[in-house]
Parts: structure tokens; C-alpha cells; sequence
């Protein structure tokens, strides 16, 4: 008994122990499993919801309006532009205010941009580890990204999500992310929707799961759900690449996120890269011509188009 | 492999301990039949192994150890361990196509032949220090991953092993042994981790063209480095007798509970303790509790305040407010404190366990109120180190106040670059011999009298020395000075309004528990009340709360929720 009380806090750390080992271990195993495959690209594994998140998703579903359609951007967008026929927009510069009615979905570059950058009259739902997989059941500051969405109606809503699933299959990660993007097009149907790609990051920071090539991938992937009417695709990478395709060492210290001072140009360049749908195309900004390339590419058909049909879209959604 | 990490305590430190405690007999039983179960749960359960090879192991292996451990003495029973060992470390060693050649198998064969024939031969103790070398090899192998690091520690600790015998034998050559074995190990240290400094700067001033060679330095080497000298230096000056036991000297460098981050331990500490050390389970109790509180400020204290340290470096130093930059070094204080002191505290507890007192290694040094107290208690092992084996070789303060000021200032010299091979290090280092000598001859009475003052002293001057210790780069280093002093920041647009607010909302918690510990109240109560229940469940949450934070930041590396 004596010797029981002596050793008491031993012997109850062992049985502890012992009991989570196995949870441990498949811990640690599974993480060096991982590492072992390194990621290559696979063929694509699960299609639809992630495995892991089946059993909480359904047992805590969102109360907002969650949209239930998954996959269906093809059959959703066709409905919505078939009524009236597409409208492809152009980008111009915009002001400041042009983020009033803007909301910023994103992982830690997006906080960074929120806290360093320029545009305050912008609504941010963010967080550090946000990722396409899990941003049904993410909460931040009370919410979901849901029911952000409903809270209010916007006319722009920027998504950059990727660095956190980039090491993951791609296949499912755009998945997610087609789902996530159809999602805010069933909430928001008048907003447009800017995919941004994924920021690059340093040699130094590159590691097998993470590389500026797997990002690659991924954004050319996302740059294919934009459909220049009322999603589009814009690629930060332009302004802070170095001429390796890498991000510019200069511009970070951790070789992930640029520097606080840098979200300025990042703002100056989100404002250079705004879509004016239905205006008389107008040209495209000029001081950043690698911006104006991505522009183009956008927005090449659309030219003959918005000259002919210049129904003033951009208000439909700011009365409501 | 550092102690904070899942497979340390859940892989190493058991298995370890197995082979370190395999000899009670009535123990035997209920530890097979436990590790049985735990292993059969990993294999099957969670590697999903069920392939014939390993299911043949697995079961050859229960039955040899169940039916060993009721038959066998204890020597016998240890060399069924070992086998039992080798065969699952064959399994996972052979499975990698790396390592299936000729040469591997050869090597791997020989050492377990070694291991049997000393575990057999040799009585527990010495079987408990062969457990305790092997054991820091193989932790030691998992940390540097490369065979000629491990080859060089092990030449290394040979060679200090005969040069101790060569000194303490020979009557005329023994300042040439030690001369050998000093200018030895400080070779080796000067190769790995100054080499690319000094080409570096014998290019930049003679602008010769060098071949900078990035060097990766393997890790330990200044600690071990600093025992082996410690120890040839002890046997010269007959303060220590050389060990006649390569085994014991062994166990006694490549201990692992101190070999990558100290605390340094000199030979005379542990020498009795190598030849008979007595395990109680007090003193197993004693060392789990220790181990938890270390584990604790590491990983709930240290890596939690560190994240704004880590943050204010990702925003860059332009992007910051005044307030933030003053929070930013504190910060960086805490964090430095409580991972080291932690991670110390771990090793005197792992110690404990087997046995050993490892001397202590901080003692609450943000207490103090001089530069010249804070660093009798930072890192004492070290101060130790210098003070024995560079100050009063020199000299110390016998010879003159000239002398004595050379003496402290090739102290914190070699100080400095010892923390690192940079140059920032060396301004540190002077900058704190600098604050040192004002401190002797001017400052100093005043602040041990007027103990308030010197409280205030200290923490506007030890974040700030921690400053030119944390950042390398000078411009960096300006640019954040600048920031600290109010009137000379620039406002910019890309400071984000009232920063600190944020981050101190976000990290004040870490804040409070780093004050609160860095304090001597905490040890004081802890002391009082070790035995009582409180304690243990008090340190079992502080267990279970770091094994879930190691565990949360393991969290799906495939995906790398981090950014």
C-alpha cells in the first residue's frame, strides 16, 4: 500500500500510456506512411466528400442553407446563363471601394491579407489551417463559411484556398474545392467569383509534399473552373515570382507567406485586376503586363461580346 | 528525435526502458504479456502486417520471451531481449532495399554477436550501461541519420577513452596527451561548425575566393564535444580517475537524456553513479514528474509563446507597431527559457529514472538583478564549463585586474560563438562581457541593493540581448531596434492598426503562464506538495495535455494544416 502511494503518479502514467499507444501509434505510423509515398500525382481516389469528414458532416450539419448540389457546375452554371445568354466580363482597375461588397475566403495568406493589407472595408472569412476539405464544418468567429454567405448578399467573393491540401491527391482537392465554388454559386448567384491561385513559395520552403510544381498543378486545375461569366480565375504569382517561377526570397522570411509590407502591392494588384461585366470592354491595366496576360486569357472571348450586350449586371446584385 | 515528439515517448523511451529494467524476475511476466498485447494491437491492428514473415516474428517472438521469462536467469533472459530486438530491427532495417546488401547485413550481424556476448558476460550494472550506450546510439542514429556521424561520435568517444588512459599512466607525456586529446576534439568542432564561418570571413577580408562548403553540422557535437574535454581535462588535473571501462565511458557521453542539449555533465558528477547506482521506485517516480514538468514548458509554454515570435517573423520586421516589437522580444525570452530549461528539466528526469543525478541546469534566471546573477543561473552547466576550463586555466582573477579582464573577455568570447558561428553571436557575446564589467565595477552594488531597480533592469536588458542573440542578419536587426524605441518607428500603412492588441489577445495566456513559472513560486509549491494527489493529477493534465499537442501538430502532415 505504502509502495502503491509512492509510486502512484508511475503507475497511473504507465496505465495511461499503455492505453493510448495504440491511438499513438497509429498516429505515428500513419504520418510516416505518409511520408514514405511521396506525393506524386495519383489517380484520383475519392471523388466526392472526403472519407474522414463523412462521420462529422453529418452529424453536426450546418444549420444555414447549405447547398446539397455537388458536382453540378456544369448543369447549375448552364441553367443560370442559359436564361440570359453569357456575359463575360473584363478586368479593369477599380478603386478601393470596389471591396465593399467583397468577401475574402482564404487560409493564412488571406489572414495576412486582411491584417497587412489595404482593404478594410472588405469582409474576410479566414483563418490559418483553413482548407477547401474541412470548410464545411470551420467555424470562424461563430460560423460557418455558410453562414457568412447568408448573412449578407455580396457582389465579389475571392476564394484562395490550396497551400494546405496541395500535398494531398489533386483530384480531391479540386473536388472539394468544385464543390466549395458551386456551393457559393448556389448562395450567391450574382456574385462574381474570383478563384485566385495558389501563391508560390520558395525553393527553401519546398518540400516533397509541398513544391511550386504541385502548386502549379493545382492552379491550373482551379484556373479551369473559371468560366469568365461569373467565375474567374487571377494568379498573384505574376508580381511576386521570381524568374525561377519560385517566390522571391526578398519578399518572405518563411518562404510560405509574403511580408506584412508586401499585402500592399497584393492590394494594389487585386485592385488592377477587377472584372467590370457588361461595361464597354475596357483596357486592361497596364501597369502590370504579367497581370494583363492572365487578363487576357480570361477574357479573350469575351471582347465582341460585352460590346454587343451591356446589360449592367453589376447592380442587379448591389440592390438586393 | 527530440523528447518532445510522440515517437520518442511512446516508441523509444518504452522499449528502452524494457531492455534497460530486464531483470526482475517477478516483473517479467506482466511486462512480456503487456508489451505482447501492445505490439500484437500496432502490428495487426494499425500496420496491418498480416503477412506471414512478420506474423512468424511476432509469434516465435511471444512465444520465446513468455517461455524465457519463466525458465531463464537473468542473463539468459537479456539475451533473448536482444535477440527478440534484432530480429524486429532486421525485419524493419532489411525491409528498405537501401540497406540489403553484403556490407549492412554484415555490420548489423557483428553488432548484435557483440551486444549477446557483453549482455551475457558482463553483471547488471555493466548490463545497464551497455543498454544505456547502445540505446544512445541508436537515439543518437535516429537523430543525425547519417553512419558517418555516428562512426565519428563513436571514434571520438574512443579516443578520449585511451588518451584518458594514456594521460593518467604516462609520467612525462602526459601534457602532450592532453594537448592531443584537446586539440582532437576541437578540431572536429572547429571542422562542423566554424569551417564555413571562417571561409566565409577570410574571403570577405581578403577577398580570396575559398570554397565555402555548407557543412551540415551534426547535432550534439558542441555538448559532447564539451564532455570530452571536460573529462581528459579532469583526468590531467587528477581531479577525476580515468574509467577503465570503455562501456561505462560510453554510457557516460552518449547518455541520451543529455547528449543533443545538455545539460553539460561533467565525468566527476556521474563517475560513482556509473560503477553503482541504486533504482528505486521513488526515485522512477521522482524522474517521471520532472520529465512531465519539462515536457510541459516545452510544449505548452515554449512552443505556444513561440508562435508569436514565429509570427512576427512571418510579417516581417518593417510591419510592425512599437508595443508588438517590445511583446515580439519577450516573447522570444519566454520561449527561449522554457525550451531550453524544459528540455533540461526532461533530461534530469530521464536521468533519475536511471538512476542518475544530472546536475541542475537553471535556476529561475529571470529572477535575477544583475547581467552577472542572470548568468550564474542560465545554463549553469555551461557557466561551469567555461569558468572551470577556460577562466581559471587562464588565470581567473589571480593575476591582475588586466588579466582578469582578458579572461572574461575570452570567456564570453568563445561564450558567444559557442551559442553559434556568426557574428551576431560575437557582438552578443561582447555586449554581455561589456554589461558584465560595468556591472563589477560600477552597476553592480546598486542593483543588489536596490532589488527593484534591478528587477526593472533586467527585463528591459535581457529581451534585449536576446534580440542580437535571435536575429542574424544586421539589417534585420536594425530595423527592429528602430521599431522598439517609439519615436524613431516610421507609421506606415502596412502596420496593422493596433497589432499588439491582436496578438496580445491571442497569446496573453502564454504570457501569464511564462511569468507565473519563471518565478521561484511554482518550484516552491511543487516541492511542498510532490506527494500529494494533487500533484499527480495535476502533472497527469499537464502529461495529457502536451501528448495532445504533439498529437494535434502531427495533425494529417499529408496535408499540412498549418498555413
Amino acid at each position: 500500500m505504502n509502495n502503491l502511494k509512492k509510486g502512484l503518479y508511475t503507475i497511473i502514467l504507465l496505465f495511461t500510456c499503455i492505453v493510448a499507444s495504440p491511438i499513438m501509434f497509429r498516429k505515428i505510423w500513419e504520418n510516416s506512411d505518409i511520408k514514405q509515398q511521396k506525393a506524386a500525382a495519383r489517380a484520383p481516389v475519392i471523388s466526392t466528400q472526403p472519407a474522414d469528414t463523412d462521420s462529422e458532416g453529418s452529424t453536426e450539419a450546418p444549420k444555414e442553407t447549405q447547398p446539397t448540389s455537388e458536382g453540378e457546375t456544369a448543369a447549375a452554371t448552364e441553367a443560370a446563363t442559359s436564361a440570359s445568354e453569357p456575359v463575360k466580363g473584363t478586368f479593369v482597375q477599380s478603386g478601393p471601394e470596389y471591396f465593399d461588397d467583397a468577401l475574402f475566403i482564404g487560409d493564412s495568406r488571406t489572414v495576412g491579407l486582411r491584417d497587412y493589407g489595404t482593404l478594410k472595408n472588405a469582409d474576410y472569412f479566414c483563418d490559418i489551417g483553413l482548407s477547401a476539405y474541412k470548410i464545411n464544418e470551420t467555424t470562424i468567429g461563430g460560423s460557418t463559411v455558410w453562414g457568412a454567405l447568408n448573412a449578407k448578399p455580396y457582389g465579389k467573393i475571392y476564394v484562395m484556398l490550396g497551400i494546405n491540401e496541395v500535398g494531398n491527391d489533386i483530384e480531391r482537392t479540386v473536388s472539394a474545392y468544385r464543390q466549395l465554388i458551386d456551393g457559393i454559386r448556389e448562395v450567391q448567384p450574382d456574385a462574381i467569383i474570383y478563384i485566385e491561385g495558389n501563391l508560390h513559395v520558395t525553393p527553401a520552403a519546398e518540400t516533397s509534399l509541398i513544391s511550386n510544381e504541385r502548386l502549379n498543378m493545382l492552379n491550373s486545375r482551379m484556373s479551369e473552373m473559371a468560366d469568365g461569366v461569373h467565375t474567374y480565375y487571377i494568379d498573384i504569382n505574376s508580381v511576386f515570382d521570381d524568374e525561377t517561377g519560385a517566390l522571391t526570397a526578398d519578399y518572405t522570411s518563411d518562404g510560405i507567406h509574403v511580408l506584412g509590407k508586401y499585402y500592399t502591392t497584393w492590394c494594389e494588384w487585386l485592385c488592377a485586376n477587377t472584372v467590370s461585366q457588361g461595361q464597354p470592354a475596357a483596357a486592361a491595366p497596364a501597369e502590370n503586363a504579367q497581370a494583363e496576360e492572365a487578363a487576357t486569357y480570361a477574357s479573350e472571348p469575351a471582347e465582341t461580346e460585352t460590346a454587343t450586350q451591356g446589360l449592367p449586371q453589376n447592380e442587379e446584385f448591389s440592390n438586393q | 528525435m527530440v523528447f518532445s515528439s510522440l515517437k520518442f515517448i511512446f516508441i523509444f523511451l518504452p522499449v528502452f526502458l524494457i531492455f534497460y529494467s530486464a531483470s526482475e524476475k517477478k516483473y517479467r511476466n506482466a511486462v512480456v504479456v503487456v508489451s505482447a498485447i501492445i505490439v500484437g494491437i500496432d502490428m495487426f491492428m494499425v500496420m496491418r502486417l498480416f503477412r506471414p514473415l512478420p506474423i512468424l516474428i511476432y509469434l516465435a517472438s511471444v512465444l520465446l520471451l513468455i517461455y524465457e521469462s519463466n525458465n531463464a536467469p537473468e542473463k539468459r533472459f537479456r539475451c533473448s531481449l536482444i535477440i527478440v530486438g534484432a530480429a524486429a530491427a532486421a525485419y524493419y532495417l532489411f525491409s528498405m532495399p537501401a540497406y540489403r546488401n553484403a556490407k549492412s547485413i554484415c555490420i548489423f550481424i557483428g553488432c548484435v554477436a557483440i551486444l549477446l556476448l557483453l549482455a551475457y558476460s558482463s553483471n547488471r550494472l555493466q548490463y545497464q550501461n551497455l543498454v544505456i550506450l547502445a540505446g544512445s546510439v541508436i537515439f543518437y542514429g535516429l537523430g543525425v541519420g547519417k553512419l558517418v556521424y555516428i562512426v565519428l561520435f563513436l571514434l571520438t568517444n574512443l579516443v578520449n577513452f585511451i588518451v584518458g588512459q594514456f594521460i593518467e599512466n604516462s609520467k612525462y607525456t602526459k601534457k602532450l596527451w592532453l594537448f592531443f586529446g584537446v586539440a582532437f576534439n576541437f578540431w572536429w568542432l572547429i571542422f562542423f561548425k566554424y569551417w564555413t564561418f571562417g571561409t566565409e570571413n577570410i574571403n570577405a577580408i581578403f577577398h580570396q575566393s575559398l570554397t565555402v562548403k555548407n557543412i551540415i553540422l551534426p547535432i550534439g557535437i558542441s555538448f559532447y564535444t564539451f564532455q570530452n574535454v571536460s573529462y581528459i581535462a579532469d583526468v590531467y588535473k587528477g581531479k577525476a580517475q580515468a574509467e577503465k571501462n570503455l562501456i561505462n565511458y560510453g554510457a557516460y557521453i552518449s547518455m541520451f537524456p543529455q547528449l543533443i542539449a545538455g545539460p553539460i555533465v561533467t565525468y566527476d558528477h556521474v563517475a560513482k553513479e556509473l560503477k553503482s547506482r541504486k533504482h528505486t521506485l521513488d526515485k522512477v517516480e521522482d524522474g517521471l514528474k520532472t520529465f512531465t514538468i519539462g515536457l510541459g514548458y516545452k510544449v505548452l509554454i515554449a512552443n505556444q509563446v513561440g508562435g508569436l515570435w514565429s509570427d512576427i517573423s512571418m510579417v516581417g520586421f518593417d510591419s510592425i507597431s512599437s508595443p508588438l516589437a517590445w511583446l515580439g522580444i519577450f516573447a522570444y525570452s519566454f520561449q527561449l527559457y522554457f525550451d531550453f530549461c524544459g528540455y533540461s528539466l526532461m533530461a534530469i528526469g530521464l536521468g533519475k529514472i536511471m538512476g542518475f543525478e544530472l546536475p541542475r541546469n537553471f535556476d529561475h534566471p529571470y529572477m535575477s538583478v544583475t547581467m552577472t546573477e542572470f548568468w550564474r543561473r542560465w545554463h549553469m552547466t555551461l557557466g561551469t564549463w567555461f569558468k572551470d576550463y577556460v577562466y581559471i586555466p587562464l588565470g581567473g582573477n589571480r593575476k591582475g585586474p588586466g588579466r582578469l579582464f582578458f579572461n572574461t573577455l575570452v570567456v564570453w568570447l568563445f561564450t558567444g560563438l559557442w551559442h553559434g558561428a556568426s557574428w551576431n553571436f560575437v557582438i552578443w557575446g561582447l555586449v554581455l562581457f561589456a554589461i558584465i564589467m560595468t556591472e563589477k565595477y560600477w552597476t553592480g552594488n546598486f542593483f543588489n541593493k536596490h532589488k527593484i531597480v534591478g528587477h526593472a533592469y533586467m527585463i528591459l536588458i535581457i529581451p534585449l540581448t536576446w534580440l542580437l542573440f535571435a536575429v542574424t542578419d544586421f539589417h534585420e536587426l536594425g530595423v527592429y531596434f528602430r521599431n522598439l524605441i517609439p519615436f524613431m518607428h516610421k507609421k506606415a500603412e502596412y502596420i496593422m492598426e493596433n497589432d499588439y492588441v491582436h496578438y496580445w489577445h491571442k497569446y496573453w495566456k502564454y504570457f501569464a503562464a511564462g511569468l507565473i513559472f519563471s518565478t521561484r513560486i511554482p518550484e516552491a509549491i511543487y516541492k511542498k506538495m510532490k506527494n500529494s494527489i494533487v500533484t499527480v493529477l495535476l502533472l497527469l493534465v499537464i502529461f495529457g495535455a502536451s501528448v495532445y499537442c504533439m498529437y494535434r501538430g502531427m495533425d494529417d502532415p499529408f496535408m499540412y494544416f498549418r498555413f
